[in-house]
C-alpha cells in the first residue's frame, strides 16, 4: 500500500512537472500558432495599419512631387516653402512604412536601404548635378537619392542658397532635373507598393493574411522581423546611436551630421513618428494586435505581465523623445544628458521587442546585426 | 569509348560495391591540397588590402600565383607538411589558358594599385568600403579573384585535367585513381559529404547553396548537385579501384556536365544575394562574385548547353561599372541565365 501510494505520488509529480513544462513550453513553442488568432491579428494590422500607412505615404509623396513640380516651374520662396512642407509630410508618412520592408516593399525597393540612406553623400549629388548623368536607382547612387537627397537639395544650407541652386546657378537646369528624378523615383515606388497590397491591385493583403504560422516566411515572422530590424538597426543604431557615438558597447566619435533629416532639422519629429508607428503595430491600433497575443501567454517580466511592461516602455520612451529639442544634431552637442536618457530607453525597448516579445510570439529573429549587443 | 560504356551498362551490374563515403585504399590528396592551400594563402594576402590604408604588393601576389619568390608559408595537412614554395605545382601554369592567366594577373595588378588608395571606395574612386577593396567601378577584387579561380583553376583541373586527360589517357590505373582523388578533393568537401559539411570550401560550399536556394521557409531548387556529384565521385572511384575505367568515364561526364550548371547557377545565385543585400559596396561585392562565376563559366571548355555568343551577351549585361547596375538590371541578368538553363521556376530564390 505504502509503496504504491509513493509510486502514485511520484507519478503524479512527474505528470505535474510534465504539465508545468509543457505549459511554459507552449508559451514560446514555435508550433503554437493558433491560426484563427494569428489571422485576426494579421487581418486587423493589414487592413487598419499597413494599407492605410502605404495609402498615406502614396498620397503624401504624390503631393510632395506635385509641389516639387510647381517649385521647378517657378522657384520662389513661396513654392520652396510649400515643397519643404510637403516633403516633411511625406517623410513623416515614410516613418510609418519603413517597418513593412517585406513583400511588395522589398520587390519595389521601397526600403530604407534604397530610399532612406543617410547621411546622404553630398559629393555624389553634386557630381550628378554637374554632369547631368546618373542612374537614380543604381547601387552606386543609393546614397545620393531618396528622402535624404531631397533633404539636402531643399534645405541645405539655407533658403537663399537653395533658391540660387535652382535659379542662378550655372547648373540650375540640371539641379531641377535631379530634384524631379529623385522625387519621381520615390513616388513611383510608393504607388507600386500600394497597388501591390490592395485587393483591387495585386492583392498581397490576401497572401499576408493567410500566411498564418510563426515560422520563417509566415506573415507574423516577416512583420516582427521587419519592425524589430527597423527599430534596432535603423532607429537605435543609425538614427541615434552612431550620431551620438554609441554602437552597442563601442564608443565612437560623435557625429551629429549623421542624423536622419540633418538639413531640414526634423530628426526628433521623425523619431517620434517611427516609435509611434511601431507602438501602433504592437497595439494593433484599436483592434487585435501583437499585444493581445503577448498578453495571452501570461508571460511575466520582472514580476509584471510582459505586455504591460512593453506598453509602459513605449510610453516612457516617447516621453523621453518628446523632451528632446527639435534638432537632434543640436541636442547631441548641447543636451547630451537628455539624449542619453532617451537612448537608454531606446535600448531597453530593443531588449523587450527583440528578445522578450519575439519569444512570446514564437517568432525567431533572423537578422544579424553586428553591433555586439 | 561511349559505345563501350553503353555495352558495359547492358551487362549485369558490377560486382564491386560503391561505398557511401570517399574511403578507398591508397587515396592521396596532396596535389589538390597544395593547390587549395596556395589559393587560400593568396586570398589571405589579398584580404590585407580590405583594410583602408594597407597596400598590397602586386609583385608578391603574382609571385604567389606563379610560385616564384618563396612567398608561401608551409602548411600541414594530415601530418604531412606541404612545402609550397618548393612544390612543382604552380597555380598559373595550372590555369586553363593564357587568356585566363592574363585576366587573373590583371586582377592582382589592380589589387596592388587600388590598395594604395587613401580614400573610401565609392563610385568613381577605388578604395575600401564595408571592409572591401573595390575599384572605382565597383569590382570587389578579392571575390572576383576567388570566383574566377573556381573556374579557371579548380574547375579546369577537375573537368579537363583529372577527369579528362588523366582519365582518358594511357596512364596507369593507379595514376587514374590518383587523378580522380585530386578531382574529388578539389571539390572541397569532406569524405562523408553531404551528411557532413565540415570544412567545405569553394565549390564544396556552393553546391549546397545552389541546392538549398534562398527561399524561406526552405524550398529546394531541385538542382541536387551535392548528391549528383557525390554519387558520381564515389561510383567512379570504386570503378577505378576495380579496373572499370569505362564506368568511371561515364560518371565523369556527369560531373563535367554538372560543373557547367553549378557555374551558371552560382552566377544567378549571387544576383539574388545582391538583391537581398544593402549598401553599395556590399551589393557590388555580390555582383563581383556573380561576374566571377560568369567568367568561370566562360572559360569552361566543356560546356555543352550555353554557347560562346550567349555567354558574351550576358557578360555585356553586367556592364563595366557595377555601381551603375540597378536591381532591375540584375533581374535581367537572372532571366537571361534562367532562360538558357530552364530555371524560370526557381530563379527567384536560386
Amino acid at each position: 500500500m505504502k509503496s504504491r501510494s509513493i509510486l502514485l505520488i511520484a507519478f503524479a509529480g512527474v505528470v505535474c512537472a510534465g504539465i508545468i513544462i509543457s505549459c511554459s513550453k507552449s508559451n514560446n513553442n514555435s508550433t503554437d500558432n493558433n491560426t484563427s488568432t494569428n489571422k485576426a491579428i494579421l487581418t486587423n494590422i493589414g487592413n487598419t495599419i499597413i494599407i492605410p500607412s502605404f495609402q498615406n505615404l502614396s498620397t503624401a509623396v504624390n503631393a510632395m512631387d506635385a509641389a516639387i513640380v510647381a517649385f521647378n516651374a517657378s522657384p520662389t520662396t513661396i513654392t520652396l516653402t510649400a515643397a519643404q512642407s510637403s516633403f516633411k509630410d511625406a517623410y513623416l508618412a515614410w516613418e510609418a512604412c519603413s517597418e513593412f520592408s517585406f513583400g511588395p516593399a522589398s520587390d519595389q525597393s521601397l526600403v530604407t536601404s534604397n530610399v532612406n540612406v543617410f547621411p546622404t553623400t553630398v559629393s555624389t549629388i553634386q557630381s550628378n548635378i554637374n554632369s547631368g548623368v546618373y542612374i537614380i536607382d543604381a547601387i552606386g547612387n543609393l546614397n545620393a537619392q531618396g528622402f535624404p537627397a531631397l533633404d539636402y537639395l531643399l534645405f541645405s544650407p539655407d533658403n537663399t542658397t537653395v533658391l540660387a541652386r535652382f535659379t542662378t546657378d550655372s547648373k540650375a537646369a540640371n539641379a531641377k532635373q535631379y530634384l524631379a528624378a529623385v522625387s519621381g523615383g520615390i513616388k513611383s515606388k510608393a504607388t507600386a507598393v500600394l497597388n501591390a497590397w490592395l485587393s483591387t491591385g495585386s492583392n498581397y493583403i490576401s497572401q499576408f493574411i493567410n500566411a498564418t504560422g510563426v515560422d520563417a516566411g509566415s506573415s507574423l515572422s516577416l512583420l516582427v522581423n521587419g519592425l524589430v530590424y527597423d527599430y534596432d538597426v535603423i532607429l537605435k543604431n543609425y538614427k541615434i546611436g552612431i550620431p551620438f557615438g554609441k554602437y552597442g558597447p563601442t564608443t565612437l566619435p560623435q557625429d551629429p551630421t549623421k542624423v536622419e533629416a540633418y538639413y531640414s532639422g526634423i530628426s526628433v519629429q521623425l523619431l517620434i513618428a517611427q516609435v509611434q508607428a511601431i507602438q501602433n503595430i504592437y497595439l494593433g491600433a484599436s483592434g487585435q494586435g501583437l499585444d493581445d497575443k503577448v498578453a495571452s501567454t501570461n508571460i511575466q517580466k520582472n514580476g509584471s505581465p510582459l505586455n504591460d511592461v512593453i506598453k509602459a516602455e513605449f510610453t516612457t520612451l516617447l516621453t523621453k523623445l518628446q523632451a528632446l529639442p527639435a534638432s537632434l544634431s543640436g541636442a547631441i552637442q548641447n543636451n547630451s544628458s537628455t539624449v542619453n536618457d532617451a537612448y537608454t530607453e531606446v535600448q531597453k525597448l530593443v531588449v523587450l521587442l527583440k528578445v522578450d516579445m519575439s519569444s512570446a510570439l514564437g517568432v525567431k529573429i533572423s537578422f544579424q546585426d553586428d553591433d555586439g549587443d | 569509348m561511349l559505345a563501350f560504356a553503353a555495352c558495359k551498362k547492358n551487362d549485369n551490374s558490377p560486382s564491386y560495391t560503391v561505398p557511401t563515403t570517399y574511403t578507398f585504399s591508397g587515396v592521396d590528396s596532396i596535389p589538390a591540397k597544395t593547390m587549395l592551400s596556395m589559393i587560400a594563402e593568396l586570398e589571405i594576402a589579398i584580404n590585407k588590402g580590405n583594410t583602408k590604408g594597407v597596400a598590397v604588393s602586386a609583385a608578391k601576389l603574382k609571385g604567389m600565383y606563379a610560385n616564384t619568390g618563396s612567398y608561401f608559408t608551409d602548411t600541414i595537412f594530415s601530418g604531412v607538411t606541404l612545402n609550397l614554395n618548393t612544390s612543382s605545382i604552380q597555380l598559373q601554369s595550372r590555369t586553363t589558358n593564357s587568356t585566363a592567366q592574363t585576366f587573373i594577373n590583371s586582377i592582382l595588378d589592380s589589387i596592388g594599385t587600388n590598395s594604395t588608395s587613401v580614400v573610401d571606395g565609392i563610385y568613381g574612386a577605388a578604395g575600401v568600403a564595408s571592409n572591401k577593396l573595390l575599384s572605382g567601378n565597383g569590382f570587389f577584387w578579392r571575390q572576383l579573384f576567388t570566383k574566377t579561380m573556381m573556374g579557371v583553376l579548380i574547375g579546369h583541373q577537375i573537368t579537363d585535367v583529372y577527369l579528362g586527360d588523366s582519365l582518358n589517357g594511357s596512364t596507369s590505373l593507379a595514376a587514374k585513381q590518383h587523378a580522380w582523388d585530386q578531382a574529388f578533393y578539389l571539390w572541397g568537401v569532406p569524405v562523408n559529404f553531404p551528411a557532413s559539411r565540415t570544412g567545405v570550401k569553394y565549390w564544396g560550399s556552393y553546391t549546397s547553396q545552389i541546392d538549398s536556394g534562398l527561399q524561406v521557409p526552405k524550398v529546394l531548387t531541385g538542382i541536387n548537385s551535392n548528391v549528383t556529384l557525390m554519387n558520381a565521385f564515389l561510383t567512379s572511384r570504386a570503378a577505378l579501384a576495380n579496373n572499370d575505367v569505362a564506368r568511371a568515364q561515364q560518371q565523369a561526364n556527369i560531373i563535367i556536365a554538372t560543373f557547367e550548371k553549378i557555374e551558371a547557377a552560382a552566377a544567378l545565385h549571387e544576383c539574388n544575394e545582391a538583391k537581398n543585400n544593402s549598401g553599395a559596396a556590399n551589393i557590388a561585392g555580390n555582383i563581383s562574385e556573380s561576374f566571377g562565376f560568369w567568367m568561370a563559366l566562360k572559360f569552361n571548355t566543356k560546356r555543352t548547353i550555353i554557347s560562346d555568343t550567349q555567354i558574351n551577351t550576358i557578360a555585356t549585361l553586367y556592364g563595366t561599372n557595377f555601381y551603375n547596375l540597378t536591381l532591375t538590371n540584375l533581374e535581367t541578368i537572372k532571366s537571361a541565365i534562367s532562360t538558357i538553363y530552364g530555371w524560370d521556376s526557381i530563379k527567384a530564390y536560386l
